[in-house]
């Protein structure tokens, strides 16, 4: 099988050599992926900010012994998933999470949608609201896979759990979803 | 005839997957062909599927990298500084000495100027035979010399079981007075409730 080249292994390797300018240009090429993953698994914009922080430090510590068996992002995205998944135990709270599906519904009763708006529009933007209100496991997977496109296999790699409950979540969090847009069919949206 | 069930079981991730044709799901073909339930049910999954795949993605604030850079420079500044010994190591030092330093104190009077004497050397000249009489050494050692030993075994253990908890913890980078404080208040709790059962 062909390997496909990391395209950031050559700012990777400069970086190794302690070029201050190619990590700068790497922690602004790859924040925003880290950025994203930390607040879909938190669900606080200044925890994902802060754990954005914490990801990168770690990641200069670490440099001088990535040999780039795997993909740098890969790489990244481990420590970003580490990084939260401890930040998460250790604050003993779950942000903006909401563990089911009829809470899940409960907390999108508060949600209308502009009138303005076309019908097809509204119900992404539904879905878009929906999906902050899902466990941070489901955001998890879903930013893992429709964000960063990685297949099953990797994300299984990525959070250690079987490929079967990477499929799992997925399926749930695209159930929960459909479940809130006949929520929404069912009920006139002035109630909900 | 699949049921609506099973159909919908199996519908997000066929429409995830593109929803190829496949011998696999052709009875899930049929029942849909036949069932507008169903039919409504793969429709929203679609538009689930698109607002997916278009999920905005949320901004850090212009300043992040400034703060990240900034936190790397002070720590790559720091590595070239003179650090005193880190918690984890001077913590359990510290609780050696000082459970070294109160069995010592607390030894019976005069036992630390009969110590070196003879006896001691008797003592341990007598080890080759401990195998053949362990009741002739146990003669020989004074009670608190052995005292004395124990202590110093359990100053070590202590020692050492709090650097390796306090290692573990740092090592998890879960240690935080806060975290600490709620562990020492639950555990309380724990006991007292356990007490109260009893």
């Amino acid at each position: 099988m062909d390997s496909v080249k990391d395209p950031l292994s050559d700012l990777v390797a400069t970086c190794q050599n302690g070029d201050e300018t190619a990590f700068r240009k790497l922690v602004e090429e790859t924040q925003e992926d880290v950025y994203n993953l930390a607040y879909h698994m938190l669900g606080n914009e200044q925890e994902a900010e802060d754990m954005t922080q914490e990801v990168y430090l770690r990641v200069w510590r670490g440099l001088p012994d990535f040999r780039g068996e795997a993909k740098f992002t890969t790489w990244l995205y481990s420590i970003t998933t580490n990084v939260c998944l401890n930040r998460r135990q250790r604050s003993g709270r779950r942000l903006h999470v909401v563990d089911d599906e009829d809470a899940l519904e409960d907390s999108m009763a508060e949600y209308g949608d502009p009138a303005e708006a076309t019908m097809r529009q509204e119900e992404r933007a539904v879905l878009w609201k929906t999906v902050k209100y899902l466990p941070p496991k489901y955001r998890t997977v879903i930013d893992l896979f429709y964000q960063k496109q990685l297949s099953y296999q990797e994300i299984a790699e990525l959070l250690s759990i079987p490929l079967g409950t990477v499929k799992g979540h997925l399926n749930r969090a695209r159930k929960a979803l459909a479940k809130r847009l006949r929520l929404k069919e069912e009920v006139p949206s002035a109630f909900l | 005839m699949l049921s609506c069930k099973r159909v919908q079981e199996q519908l997000p991730q066929y429409i995830a997957d593109g929803e190829r044709a496949s011998p696999r799901y052709e009875a899930l073909h049929r029942h849909l062909a036949s069932c507008p339930a169903c039919r409504a049910y793969a429709q929203r999954l679609r538009l689930v599927e698109e607002a997916l795949h278009t999920y905005p993605r949320v901004h850090p604030s212009p300043l992040l990298t400034d703060r990240i850079l900034e936190a790397v420079g002070k720590e790559r500044a720091a590595m070239g500084e003179w650090h005193p010994l880190s918690w984890d190591v001077w913590v359990p030092v510290m609780v050696f000495v000082m459970a070294l330093f109160i069995a010592s104190v607390s030894l019976p009077q005069g036992m630390l100027a009969r110590v070196p004497d003879t006896r001691l050397t008797e003592t341990l000249a007598a080890w080759p035979h401990f195998l053949q009489s362990r009741s002739a050494l146990w003669g020989r050692v004074e009670k608190e010399l052995l005292w004395a030993i124990a202590s110093g075994i359990f100053a070590t253990m202590a020692g050492l079981g709090m650097g390796i908890t306090l290692a573990y913890w740092k090592k998890l980078d879960a240690f935080d007075l806060g975290d600490l404080e709620q562990w020492l208040a639950s555990t309380a709790q724990r006991l007292w409730k356990r007490a109260r059962h009893v």
